[in-house]
């Protein structure tokens, strides 16, 4: 036994604790809590009573300041991130998730929504550091034929260093009532979050990206564009991504040109837009933000789309997921991750590419805080579909490897 | 029910039974492990909405839970006494390892001093980091470590505790 280190040893005792400190027979309820405290406040009450009648109207109150702890952030990795938070087909109709080992895939834990009633927004996970997450809540409501979402709630996961939960705990500020989330991102030291969405009630500037500062729990809007006729109009796809400090935002747009018979034509070119505003916490209009890149610089038109875009936490880099059909040069349709300068937002550099043969299948892409991992869904239109993360050019699989059961995964 | 009340509710829905085995590696006793974390819940309550707005409401909450399992340990009398024969009966799907296991690390727990049992707890079972156990403990980093380390060469000799680690070695 003397042989075993420390570490060893603590792995193998949590293992054994975890077996011995098996599920607890009971439920301890809410009603019982507050059963307690009632009785605590009645005795607390009786005798205070009590001591007011025997020393004579002396009372003493003691209070207690309890200051809490600054949030834990994880160590640097050097390597992959541990955990991966995984969406799949089976599980979203359970309304849950699962995290699992990077390693071995084992499920270490599983997430829901603990806002009753409500569902785990697909792909609505932004990673803060390697352990922790956050994730959106919906809550939807039946109006006539459709469904609408009648509002949003953001909570905070925290992962222990073996993956399991560790707190699960609403953000200050991320209570959304009448916001429909589609995107989120957040600061690797989870200080501020964006989302991106839509408010159920139309209105003439929309609210499209909150910028949420969890200490204060203060909001900074951004609004969108009306559609004017004959104006250039875009909204945010659900695409969006900060810097390490919170500065820049970034967001995926597709201009379109609102047509009207009465009004003077516009015109769009250049296909995709990736756009950024700065600093994202003062909120204000869309329309002043600048480009960073637009998609004919990288492409044909005609071949492909930019699927997503995420920039580095540095702000220099642009990491974006792109698809394209067969062009001239090449026979084969193609899923890859290329990266360009912020500063020029040309001349892209591949990370890496899949051939799919005629056509092709994309699920999605994620990328860790540190923007060095990157997770890829995708696959040939007929075929299986491969999940893994890219390393020096390769698509590493992910366990366990079944790109075509999976809706998201994020690290 | 109003926010506060409901975010209370939610809190507890989700990680009561996370609470519970963590009172249960403190305690070894289910009964106290529930009389444990009700306590503890109860203690946090009316102070919920302050609580709420800190990043890790948990972290205040485990540190309630294992002052008021101190405070109990320092007790001389805790209103119940320890029988040989338990008055349980048997979970049908309680299998003989588990069991085992059960016993076996209740009795290396029982071992420790209750500090080292603390420390041990939070930090391998709940994973909490040296510096979060010692914010929960209201100690310093240097005594977790001496602490754990002392808790780790006393269970290297718990001959039952060992045999078990040795079969998952295997």
């Amino acid at each position: 036994m003397n042989e075993i280190s420390a570490s060893e040893m603590e792995r193998q005792l949590r293992i054994l604790m975890n077996i011995a400190a098996d599920q607890p027979p009971r439920r301890v309820s809410v009603e019982a809590v507050r059963a307690r405290v009632t009785r605590r406040r009645t005795a607390q009450f009786l005798a205070a009573a009590a001591a007011v009648v025997l020393v004579g109207g002396v009372g003493v109150a003691l209070a207690a300041q309890v200051t809490g702890p600054a949030p834990a952030t994880g160590p640097v990795q050097a390597g992959p991130p541990p955990f991966y938070l995984q969406q799949s087909i089976a599980a979203a109709a359970a309304s849950s998730g699962v995290v699992r080992s990077s390693a071995t895939g084992e499920v270490t834990a599983t997430f829901g929504c603990p806002w009753r009633g409500a569902r785990v927004a697909i792909s609505a996970i932004a990673p803060a550091d390697n352990r922790t997450f956050f994730l959106v809540c919906q809550k939807a409501a039946a109006q006539g034929t459709t469904t609408v979402i009648t509002g949003s709630r953001i909570y905070r996961l925290n992962l222990t260093r073996s993956g399991r939960a560790a707190s699960y705990a609403l953000v200050n500020g991320g209570d959304l009532p009448g916001f429909s989330v589609s995107g989120i991102a957040a600061t690797p030291d989870g200080s501020e979050l964006a989302v991106s969405g839509s408010t159920a009630v139309a209105a003439t500037s929309p609210v499209e990206v909150i910028v949420i500062n969890t200490k204060t729990g203060a909001h900074a809007l951004w609004t969108g564009l009306a559609k004017v006729p004959g104006k250039v109009w875009y909204s945010v796809r659900g695409d969006i991504s900060l810097t390490a400090n919170g500065r820049e935002l970034a967001f995926l747009v597709e201009p379109r040109c609102v047509k009207a018979t009465a009004a003077p034509q516009c015109h769009v070119s250049g296909g995709e837009e990736v756009r950024a505003v700065s600093p994202a916490d003062r909120g204000g209009q869309l329309s002043s933000s600048r480009l960073l890149m637009k998609q004919a610089w990288i492409m044909q038109l005609s071949v492909g789309y930019i699927n997503h875009a995420v920039i580095s936490p540095d702000g220099s880099k642009l990491t974006l997921a792109v698809v394209s059909g067969p062009a001239r040069s090449q026979a084969q349709s193609s899923v890859s991750v290329q990266q360009v300068p912020t500063a020029t937002g040309r001349h892209p550099r591949i990370l890496y590419r899949m051939f799919t043969g005629n056509g092709f299948t994309y699920q999605f892409f994620s990328s860790d805080p540190s923007g060095r991992y990157l997770i890829l869904d995708a696959g040939p239109a007929r075929g299986a579909l491969a999940n893994g993360w890219i390393d020096q050019g390769r698509l590493v699989p992910l366990a366990p490897a079944n790109g075509a059961s999976v809706l998201y995964e994020t690290w | 029910m109003d926010r506060e009340a409901e975010g209370f509710a939610q809190f507890v829905e989700t990680r009561e039974r996370a609470l519970q085995r963590t009172a249960w590696l403190l305690t070894g006793d289910w009964a106290l492990a529930e009389d444990l974390v009700q306590t503890a819940l109860a203690r946090t309550w009316p102070h919920w909405g302050r609580i709420k707005r800190r990043d890790d409401p948990e972290i205040y909450v485990r540190r309630v839970l294992v002052n008021t399992w101190a405070t109990w340990c320092r007790r001389r009398w805790r209103g119940e006494l320890a029988a040989a024969t338990v008055p349980d009966s048997v979970d049908p799907a309680d299998f003989a390892t588990e069991v085992a296991v059960r016993m076996a690390v209740r009795g290396a727990l029982g071992s420790l001093t209750d500090r080292q049992r603390a420390v041990l707890v939070l930090r391998v079972f709940d994973d909490l980091s040296e510096a979060q156990v010692a914010q929960v403990l209201g100690c310093a980093l240097g005594t977790v470590k001496s602490t754990m380390a002392q808790a780790l060469a006393r269970l290297r000799q718990d001959r039952r505790l060992t045999e078990l680690m040795e079969l998952e070695t295997r």
